[in-house]
């Protein structure tokens, strides 16, 4: 990122979950900043991280979540807010106006008994109770354009008349509704079968542009991120593994981690032959000694099972937390 | 090529949905014949809800089509004796997708893989416990001892997968039918359980039946195989897999190919989907002509939407049904 | 290899099933309810286990009515038998009553349950058939009726007639358990090892509602307490005079709710049979958190 503009910038931050054999080392010490109109992705396993990630930005962890530490700065016009520590009341105003979230099979979240109009219209009056429903209307229209969903016919449809695919552009134009300035995605088109994900994702930079939104994509599909992201973070354990532009972690990924992953997916074209990372993924509750990496990795030194890596610039804006890069 | 294992003819199968008064008949698979070769590696491609589980599940005698055959090794199996089709269902063996759902909550993987054992009398009573050891060491569980008393909720997504298939292997199958084997699995993961069933066909030479949407996964199973690409219940194309990638034939197979995204953003990013509609029509609703007019951007009005094309073989091993592709290379 | 593989392998699974008592037993503790509904049930069965052997049985005594004091906690009744010695003694037939009905109507339900809901079709629309008919008609009056008609002559054979007839409402439950479970790909891989019904229902499904079928006989019992006693209490079964459902209708017939000295002639029956039902309900909870993993691991 050239023009780099911070939007949000989480720090130190660490989540742990309670469960009864302990507590569930979620984020560990994250630190990440996120810059206006970028399109990021986060990518990681299951257990990675990468959801508590975004329930803790739009603060809706469940109860037995707790927030150990951090901060999390939203920069909104020339004002900054840490969202964590604001009363939840006016966070609450901050919910759709300024951040939106689509969460994962997002198409199910939309209530069986409302016309896809009254969705939006209950959405916008939440929030600007003066609204009038012709005004809602045509901004609605506009939105479902932009996910080239006919209007005519959705707005006076019911969630069950429309496709998976159809219902998850619905989502999205919901988001877009009150012109956030973040939309963050939760594996925005996992449910989806392959054409309707493509034309989505196609879609999506077009959004970015004409509504000036910075999107914050969620996924385990290396292949999405390949697709929407400028930049990328990937996530191992409750930790930041890697941070880069998208040319920097396809084309020159430094972390064996992100190496192994990248290996490890199946091409359509050329050599067949794959890597495969050994082992099993972490146990959160008792994380591995320092790299929580360090049991699958095949360049593991002394050092990596003592120490924790912590996140450092190797490239300009190129960062990753490996012991290989560190020059001691 | 090896011998006709398993063949189908004419199969339809349709469910009735719907409540009490209200109830449609929907035609699930359509016309389907389709040959599959002993040892073989075949796959089945196409979006969720074009009829591929459907059909994995006809050819392992779990549905049964509303009209058609269904021959393995030459004997229908709706006519077979009881012997025989208890025969034919150990050879014919499937793997779900869900390896969360596929295994007993409440059983331990020992007795999970000793009841097929015990039930089959395949090894003798006393060497139940050494074979439940060598099927684990089979699959890469290993030291078997780890696993033997484990349940399946003690086991990451990838473990269970394993178990799911050395259950598999205890009946020692002829033909195994894998419905998505590792979508539902961690990425890491998923590249050791492909090796496996790579490794798993090449000790015992089984014919393997791999359902995906993923052509780049069945790619990786099957290099040499074939491939048959399913939408809204028909077939559409069949031919060898390498084939299918580089000259896809169907309008529909080229799509499929320019849908998926790949694990590299300047390929990925430069493919770019082009369709007339976005949306796929309902199974309830079929429309009439070529299911795939709708959204095809080389339609032609009076043809593909009047008459629904025959899937022809349009050059050595590459069958096609496709009104466009039929003539120009016949 | 295999000897001492083996006797590892053994070991191992032993340790385990230690190690799932003991997380067991733990999850029991925390959970504050569930301890004292096992607590409360365990005070009952030693007081109709034991106490009888403590405590001298209820005889008629000239002191009639008396109050509440050390000798009499609960006061006599009106032939002069000890109020506490008659609920202890009404215990032993109270709580075998509520199991062996619980256990019964349990039976009957999963059986019924589980071929109606794995079988589906045309077997289902007879047997629900047949429990909605069952369900149809009200429970008391049939029992008046029955009661005119059989004789109840024990134990036994009272718990046998309401099994036969109050099984519909947890048949119903246990149908909608198997009807989901049958759809869980692990039936049918069973089913694609040449595993036939009878063997996918008995070693997959049931296993799977053990839980289920325990709290069943609990809720069950429940159920049995509230019918004997109602039944005692309108005199049907008059072959106990230490029942506590005989005791409320003696009671009642005695008019001593009206007199405040013999308060506690109606209200310890009363309030054997809340802290009974209570410890009962509480026990199924117990029961949840031994067999449930999910809730005994916090996962």
């Amino acid at each position: 990122m050239s023009n780099s503009e911070l939007i949000l910038s989480i720090r130190n931050l660490t989540v742990k979950y309670r469960s009864r054999r302990g507590y569930v080392n979620a984020l560990r010490n994250i630190n990440l900043d996120i810059y206006r109109n970028e399109a990021l992705g986060i990518v990681g396993e299951s257990g990675s991280g990468k959801t508590t990630l975004a329930l803790a930005i739009i603060r809706q962890l469940p109860n037995n979540a707790r927030i150990v530490s951090g901060s999390i700065i939203f920069y909104d016009d020339g004002n900054k807010v840490d969202l964590l520590t604001m009363n939840y009341d006016e966070f609450r105003r901050y919910l759709w106006e300024k951040i939106a979230f689509v969460p994962q099979g997002a198409m199910n979240s939309l209530n069986p008994v409302l016309k896809i109009k009254d969705h939006f219209t209950e959405t916008v009056k939440a929030h600007n109770p003066d609204a009038s429903k012709e005004e809602i209307v045509r901004k609605a229209r506009e939105v479902l354009k932009v996910t080239l969903l006919d209007p005519d016919r959705v707005l006076n449809s019911y969630p069950h008349q429309l496709s998976g695919g159809m219902k998850q552009r619905v989502m999205i134009s919901l988001a877009l509704i009150l012109n956030p300035a973040i939309i963050i995605m939760d594996e925005p088109t996992s449910s989806l079968d392959v054409v309707s994900q493509k034309i989505i994702l196609q879609n999506l930079k077009d959004i970015m542009r004409m509504f000036n939104v910075t999107i914050i994509v969620i996924t385990h599909d290396i292949g999405v991120v390949a697709e929407v992201a400028n930049r990328v973070v990937v996530m191992y354990a409750g930790k930041i593994m890697e941070v880069g532009d998208v040319e920097s972690i396809f084309y020159n990924a430094l972390h064996p981690y992100t190496q192994g992953l990248l290996k490890a997916v199946p091409k359509l074209r050329g050599e067949a032959e794959l890597y495969s990372i050994p082992g099993e993924p972490p146990d959160l509750v008792n994380p591995p000694s320092g790299c929580s990496f360090h049991p699958r990795c095949p360049f593991a030194m002394d050092i990596c099972t003592i120490n924790e890596p912590s996140l450092k610039e190797v490239n300009r804006g190129h960062l990753v937390a490996c012991f290989k890069y560190e020059t001691r | 090529m090896g011998k006709e294992l398993i063949k189908l003819m004419n199969v339809y199968v349709s469910f009735r949905i719907g409540g009490l008064f209200t109830k449609v008949l929907v035609n699930v698979l359509r016309n389907i014949n389709l040959t599959i070769y002993d040892g073989e590696t075949l796959g089945l491609v196409g979006e969720s809800g074009c009829g591929k589980t459907t059909l994995g599940k006809v050819i392992a005698g779990l549905i049964k089509p509303t009209s058609g055959k269904i021959l393995y090794k030459g004997k229908d199996i709706s006519a077979m004796t009881k012997d025989e089709f208890l025969t034919f269902r150990r050879e014919v063996q499937y793997l779900h997708q869900d390896p969360f759902s596929s295994l007993n909550p409440v059983q331990t993987v020992y007795t999970i893989l000793s009841r097929p054992l015990i039930k089959h009398k395949i090894v003798d009573p006393s060497n139940v416990e050494e074979e439940v050891m060598e099927l684990l060491r089979m699959v890469g569980l290993t030291p078997p001892s780890d696993f033997m008393y484990r349940y399946p909720h003690q086991l990451s997504g990838g473990q269970r997968q394993r178990v799911a298939l050395a259950r598999i292997m205890s009946v020692r199958p002829k033909v195994l039918i894998a419905d998505e084997p590792v979508s539902m699995i961690d990425v890491s993961q998923r590249i050791g359980i492909l090796r496996l069933l790579l490794d798993l066909r090449k000790e015992t030479n089984m014919t393997i039946i791999y359902i995906t949407h993923d052509l780049a996964t069945l790619r990786y199973i099957s290099r040499e195989g074939r491939v048959a690409v399913m939408y809204l219940g028909g077939m559409v194309e069949l031919t060898d897999v390498e084939r299918l990638l580089t000259r896809p034939l169907h309008p529909y197979t080229q799509i499929l190919l320019s849908a998926l995204l790949e694990p590299d953003p300047n390929i990925t990013r430069n493919k770019k989907v082009n369709l007339r509609s976005m949306d796929i029509p309902s199974i309830v609703n079929l429309p009439p002509g070529c299911k795939f007019h709708t959204r095809c951007p080389y339609a032609i009005n009076g043809i593909c939407d009047v008459k629904e094309p025959d899937l022809v073989e349009v050059e050595t091993n590459h069958y096609v049904a496709c009104h466009l592709v039929k003539g120009d290379l016949k | 290899m295999a000897r001492a593989s083996l006797r590892k392998t053994y070991g191992k699974a032993l340790s385990r099933t230690k190690e799932n008592l003991v997380e067991a037993f733990h999850a029991l503790v925390e959970d504050k309810l569930a301890m004292s509904g096992l607590i409360i049930l365990v005070v009952f069965v030693l007081m109709g286990l034991i106490g009888p052997f403590f405590i001298p049985p209820p005889t008629p005594s000239p002191n009639i009515y008396a109050p509440p004091s050390l000798q009499h906690p609960f006061g006599t009744d009106f032939q002069g038998e000890d109020i506490f010695a008659k609920i202890v003694y009404g215990t032993t037939s109270m709580l075998i009553i509520a199991f062996v009905t619980g256990i019964f109507i349990t039976i009957i339900a999963v059986l019924l349950g589980s071929i109606a809901g794995y079988l589906g079709g045309y077997v289902d629309n007879v047997i629900m058939g047949f429990a909605d008919i069952l369900l149809a008609i009200p429970q008391l009056p049939l029992f008046l009726i029955l009661a005119v008609l059989v004789k109840f002559l024990d134990i036994v054979s009272l718990a046998l007639l309401i099994s036969a007839l109050s099984w519909p409402t947890a048949a119903r439950a246990f149908r909608s358990q198997f009807l989901s479970l049958k759809e869980r790909d692990f039936v049918e891989a069973s089913r694609l090892l040449g595993f036939n019904s009878l063997e996918i229902i008995v070693y997959d499904l049931i296993p799977n509602i053990l839980p289920y079928i325990l709290i069943n006989v609990v809720l069950n019992a429940v159920y049995a307490i509230y019918i004997v006693t109602s039944l005692a209490y309108l005199g049907i079964i008059p072959f106990e005079s230490n029942n506590w459902g005989i005791m409320l209708y003696q009671a009642w017939a005695f008019g001593t709710i009206y007199n405040k000295r013999t308060f506690m002639y109606i209200m310890a029956p009363i309030g054997a049979i809340v802290f009974l039902q209570l410890g009962l309900l509480l026990f199924s909870r117990a029961l949840e958190v031994i067999f449930n993993p999910r809730v005994r691991t916090g996962e």
